[in-house]
């Protein structure tokens, strides 16, 4: 299984529609992906791709629920299946007191002298649910905080993606991330990987192209400006791929070649981690999305 | 951090997670006592003076500057960077409470006011009801 966090310290970078992008990408090329955002606030993956209908509902049951061990239901019945065939457990308002939550749920396995981690649930859980045997891929969405969201996606994964603002700015948070996560490798006794950086808004600017060269991990796609069409995606609850196949009337080239960007770049995704996808589309092409 | 791909996280070895620490692996845990978040209403200020603070930040490109922050950004989180706040469960709740009344007075549904802006135009008026933040961390005892 390919799995991958996604992760940026700056908001506004395009981390959420890169992870959306990317899933249905995957997707499209016969692969069966799954999406587990995991963003407290609102403007999240859940809401992109239109599940978030029930994310303050007391009724439902939620991923919290599971983190502690206090399922109300069914793995499964969380997940839901959206456009392409992305599967995707949608965020709850609740994920917002999930420290709280874990927290608890530690102090009672220390009184019962068990070792219980905080950090390590989302990957249980996904394992008795057999996640690993029933995808090919598994995206973690997290917020940047640290805290138990982000290190429950860290470990579940090991890999991350990066998109990344070419600026100062976008170059300090990667190094801001590289001592997290040699915190998080000891702690955890993992060893964590970076499958790419992506640059996203990419003006091709001097100091823009300073801060490419700056980047120490592979480089596999640079996104430009996008505005319209990630703007169209957030009106219309969708992926970039829906959104020129329904919503644009007329194809624009270099929105179709952005298509073609996240499609090679799942390629090299899935590669890295020697997952082959069975039927991948030509990029960027629209003709095998009739359906 | 590596290159490529990091360690399989679904590996067999059961034992290699979930059994061995008993770190805190935890976001900065000693504030919880004097949180804030909970006053800075105290004064109904009107929605008009909250949006009049707000489009400052972090503006430099001028062609932008004519249109408030909410309708030029791309996305809610454009520009801002998440903190952490520790609350005690009283003060939990309080911002979507008062996205419930924004809600109401604009006669909007409440999906469609993000919970990220009712919360930084709550810090941002705060340092203009500076003494009643100061009574309510007296009350707390917080300045002993």
């Amino acid at each position: 299984m390919l799995a991958y966090s996604t992760y940026s310290e700056a908001g506004g970078v395009g981390k959420t529609t890169t992870a959306a992008n990317l899933a249905v990408a995957h997707s499209r090329a016969g692969l069966s992906p799954l999406i587990v955002p995991l963003d407290p606030q609102d403007g999240d993956l859940s809401r992109l791709l239109g599940v978030d209908n029930q994310r303050d509902s007391d009724e439902v049951d939620t991923l919290t629920h599971h983190l502690v061990e206090r399922p109300k239901g069914p793995f499964d019945d969380l997940v839901r299946t959206v456009e392409y065939g992305v599967d995707i457990v949608p965020e709850h308002n609740n994920l917002s007191k999930l420290d709280g939550f874990l927290r608890r749920r530690e102090r009672d396995a220390e009184e019962f002298g068990e070792a219980w981690n905080s950090n390590v649930q989302l990957q249980r859980v996904l394992r008795e649910a057999e996640v690993p045997d029933r995808y090919d891929v598994l995206i973690c969405d997290p917020p940047a905080t640290e805290g138990p969201h982000l290190y429950n996606a860290i470990n579940a994964t090991r890999s991350l993606v990066l998109p990344v603002e070419p600026s100062a700015k976008g170059a300090a948070s990667i190094r801001g991330l590289e001592n997290l996560v040699d915190g998080l490798e000891n702690r955890l006794e993992m060893e964590v990987g970076v499958l790419a950086a992506v640059p996203i808004r990419y003006k091709d600017t001097r100091d823009q192209r300073e801060m490419l060269e700056e980047i120490e991990y592979p480089v596999p796609e640079i996104f430009g400006e996008r505005a319209s069409l990630m703007e169209g995606c957030w009106k219309q609850q969708c992926s970039a791929f829906t959104y020129v196949r329904e919503h644009r009337n007329q194809l624009r080239d270099y929105e179709q070649e952005t298509l073609g960007q996240f499609d090679r770049l799942a390629r090299y995704l899935e590669a890295e981690a020697g997952v082959e996808a069975p039927h991948p589309p030509e990029p960027g092409s629209l003709e095998v999305l009739e359906a | 951090m590596k290159t490529g791909t990091g360690n399989d996280p679904f590996a067999d070895d059961e034992e290699s997670d979930g059994e061995q620490m008993n770190e805190r692996d935890r976001a900065p845990e000693e504030a919880s006592e004097e949180d804030t978040a909970d006053t800075v209403l105290s004064e109904g200020k009107s929605e008009s003076e909250l949006s009049a603070e707000t489009p400052e930040e972090g503006v430099t490109d001028d062609s932008t500057e004519k249109y408030p922050y909410a309708i030029r950004r791309d996305s809610v989180k454009e520009g801002r960077k998440s903190v952490m706040f520790e609350l005690r469960d009283e003060y939990r709740g309080v911002d979507e409470d008062i996205r419930e009344v924004l809600a109401e007075r604009w006669e909007k549904a409440e999906r469609d006011i993000a919970i990220t802006d009712v919360r930084e135009a709550m810090v941002a008026i705060s340092d203009r009801h500076i003494d009643e933040i100061a009574a309510v961390m007296e009350e707390w005892g917080c300045d002993a």
